[in-house]
């Protein structure tokens, strides 16, 4: 294998912030876990898991701090499993995860992966999850194929893998030609509600069936991504604002783009950029409405001009040499201090979509549904995601308060638009659920 | 099982609806029997609240430590001035005790690099000196105060230089991530010397001892550990 694989690396242009936005209580992660159709074994789980380690050179890294910026190293430790912990989508740290950068667990018949935003995304991750999910059941005896579809332990590592996506697809751009004020926004309405007195996340999975969804979304003439988005903010509203505020602002969703589905990229690290959607919580509120403006909007940040654009103007943030020569420590005050006071009143909730985790059909027959989640922070205490996979579409919410108001509209929406639903949650937000 | 209330089905163990929260009622339309509802397996494992962080906060080490040692520095202060007001032995006891908080926050619940804690350890024991200094420089005659910077500044470089060199011969299989340290350890100990210069340190025999050892530091660390130390450069100051 090349030698720079063992070595160390760079954090990629959108990596960069994650590490220097972690707080006690707060620290971008996500989740995928797979309900497979009978249950996982540990010790199984434990050798696939080394196996996988080893085809995945970019998750084999623990984070560490530069002078002025921070880098990845070669892990050298033992990979381990650990049992679910009921505190959900814990922080993720030097000391609970021998290092590395993700942290892959077992309950019943799942097998449940959190990775820290600064070594991949949803994307990235996934394919270490498929590839994970194969070499177990593989391990189990189970007769899979990968159909190309998996990147099988021995498979070659390819650069391109590895690269940092961001600075393949920028172009050189002067300060007057910077896109600032499409990165910037308006202020946002924040949900209010109570915090939970302890870390870990509210949980509810909301599955259903991803024909009977694409079938409702085909008679509303929208995708997947605009009638929930559009659902979601409905219920924000009708949950938060309605008879209750009189001068909230927009509701502003950020929705992450998948940049691959629009440049030539293969790379399992970061390469997404988010999409703003507001909606005046005054004008704007109905369903047809706000599928509407979820529309006009990702057709919007999804041109691919408008993104490179956008890509050249954080690269040339990251390579501005006032930027590249301030001390960490300084950098993380900034970025801290800018975040703490900028970046999150200008954002509501987040809305992310997979899309659809596509698996080999010899791996259907044991794999039963996907789930996605994102980590909410105090800022943000709510988010959504959605994945699909084996025909099971599963909307998950994660929160930082009690109150599941939101997500009890968001579910009633779909009810009466005929969808079935099957909920199920990790009842943080209540004592003796089971 | 249903909830009529949300109208929707609920896929994991439990009596109460996610979403309303009301008690799950067995919906007549679907012929479930009761006992489905205990076959369910629970979607995630059953929670150990976290609470109590606030009692934890109060009681951590550190806070313990620190209320202690501000106890016991008022303490001291209340009777030095009560009972010698000519001598402020108490700012001794604050800088032990300053010493103590480094020890146990910087050197040893740390999980900092072996060069950064004999930094610190240096820089605590330095103060201490400083502060004997202070306290006992009017109280003897014939009292040659630059004795901090002339033999105490070197002595506890050249330590530093002894421990970390020690520690990196010992440690060679992780060079990578002790030679930095190495390095800028021995560095500092060119600092007498170039306090002699500036005029601070009056008696240059430790100093230049000092510096003759890191300089052997750092010939040692360019010779055996070249390329180490080329590629620790590149990852921690790379831009």
């Amino acid at each position: 294998m090349a030698k720079s694989l063992e070595t160390w690396s760079k954090l990629d242009n959108s990596a960069k912030i994650y590490p220097m936005l972690v707080s006690k209580k707060n620290q971008n992660i996500f989740r995928l876990s797979v309900n497979l159709k009978e249950e996982v074994d540990a010790e199984i789980l434990h050798n696939a898991l080394a196996m996988t380690i080893g085809r995945f050179p970019g998750f084999q890294v623990r984070l560490m701090k530069g002078a002025f910026w921070y880098y990845f190293d070669h892990n050298f430790a033992k990979t381990k499993v650990y049992p679910l912990d009921p505190v959900s989508i814990k922080k993720i740290t030097d000391k609970n995860c021998n290092g590395y950068c993700f942290r892959v667990s077992y309950f019943q018949n799942q097998i449940v992966c959190d990775f820290f935003h600064a070594i991949c995304d949803a994307t990235g991750a996934s394919e270490f999850v498929k590839s994970l999910v194969y070499t177990y059941l593989n391990l189990t005896g189970k007769e899979v194929y990968s159909d190309q579809k998996i990147m099988t332990v021995g498979s070659p590592v390819s650069q391109e893998e590895l690269e940092d996506s961001f600075i393949a697809n920028y172009k050189k751009v002067s300060l007057k030609q910077l896109k600032v004020k499409d990165l910037q926004g308006k202020k946002a309405y924040h949900i209010d509600g109570i915090l939970f007195n302890n870390a870990g996340n509210g949980i509810i999975h909301m599955y259903c069936d991803a024909k009977q969804m694409l079938d409702l979304c085909h008679k509303k003439g929208c995708t997947v991504t605009e009638y929930l988005g559009a659902a979601f903010m409905m219920s924000i509203y009708e949950s938060q604002i309605k008879d209750k505020i009189d001068d909230a602002n927009d509701i502003q969703l950020f929705v992450p783009i998948n940049l691959r589905k629009i440049f030539p990229s293969k790379t399992l690290r970061n390469f997404s950029l988010f999409s703003r959607i507001g909606a005046n919580p005054y004008s704007d509120m109905t369903i047809d409405r706000l599928i509407e403006i979820m529309h006009e909007n990702l057709k919007r940040d999804t041109d691919k001009a408008f993104l490179k654009d956008k890509i050249s103007t954080t690269v040339w943030a990251e390579k501005f040499f006032l930027v590249r020569f301030i001390p960490l420590f300084l950098k993380r005050f900034f970025f801290n201090f800018s975040n703490m006071f900028f970046g999150k009143t200008k954002k509501t909730a987040t809305l992310s979509n997979f899309g659809v985790l596509d698996i080999p059909e010899s791996m259907k027959e044991y794999v039963d549904s996907v789930s996605f989640s994102i980590s909410s922070n105090t800022t943000t205490p709510l988010s959504l995601a959605i994945i699909s996979c084996n025909g099971k579409l599963c909307i998950t919410f994660s929160r930082r308060i009690t109150d599941t108001d939101i997500e009890k509209r968001f579910a009633k929406y779909l009810t009466d638009d005929g969808l079935d639903l099957c909920v199920t949650s990790n009842f943080w937000e209540v004592d003796n659920a089971l | 099982m249903r909830c009529n209330y949300c109208n929707i089905e609920i896929g994991c163990k439990s009596k109460i609806c996610p979403l309303c929260h009301e008690k799950i009622r067995l919906d007549t339309s679907v012929d479930l029997p009761l006992e489905k509802h205990e076959e369910l397996p629970a979607a995630y494992p059953s929670k150990k609240r976290e609470k109590v962080p606030v009692k934890k906060k109060l009681l951590s080490p550190g806070s313990i430590y620190l209320s202690i040692a501000l106890t016991v520095f008022m303490i001291c202060v209340a009777i030095n001035l009560r009972l010698t007001p000519t001598i402020y032995w108490f700012a001794f006891v604050g800088a032990v005790l300053v010493y103590g908080l480094i020890l146990t926050k910087h050197t040893i619940l740390s999980n900092n690099s072996i060069g950064i804690k004999i930094f610190w350890q240096a820089v605590a024991i330095f103060a201490i000196l400083i502060a004997l200094n202070y306290l006992v420089k009017d109280q003897i005659s014939h009292y040659i105060h630059n004795w901090v910077w002339d033999l105490g500044l070197p002595v506890i470089l050249l330590v530093s230089t002894l421990v970390v060199g020690i520690y990196t011969a010992i440690a060679f299989h992780k060079w990578h991530s002790v030679i930095i340290d190495a390095l800028a350890v021995s560095a500092l100990g060119f600092i007498p010397v170039i306090l002699f210069g500036c005029g601070v340190v009056v008696n240059p025999v430790m100093s230049i001892i000092c510096a003759c050892l890191s300089s052997v530091g750092i010939i040692f660390c360019g010779i055996l550990g070249r390329k180490t130390l080329i590629s620790e450069f590149k990852k921690k100051f790379h831009v």
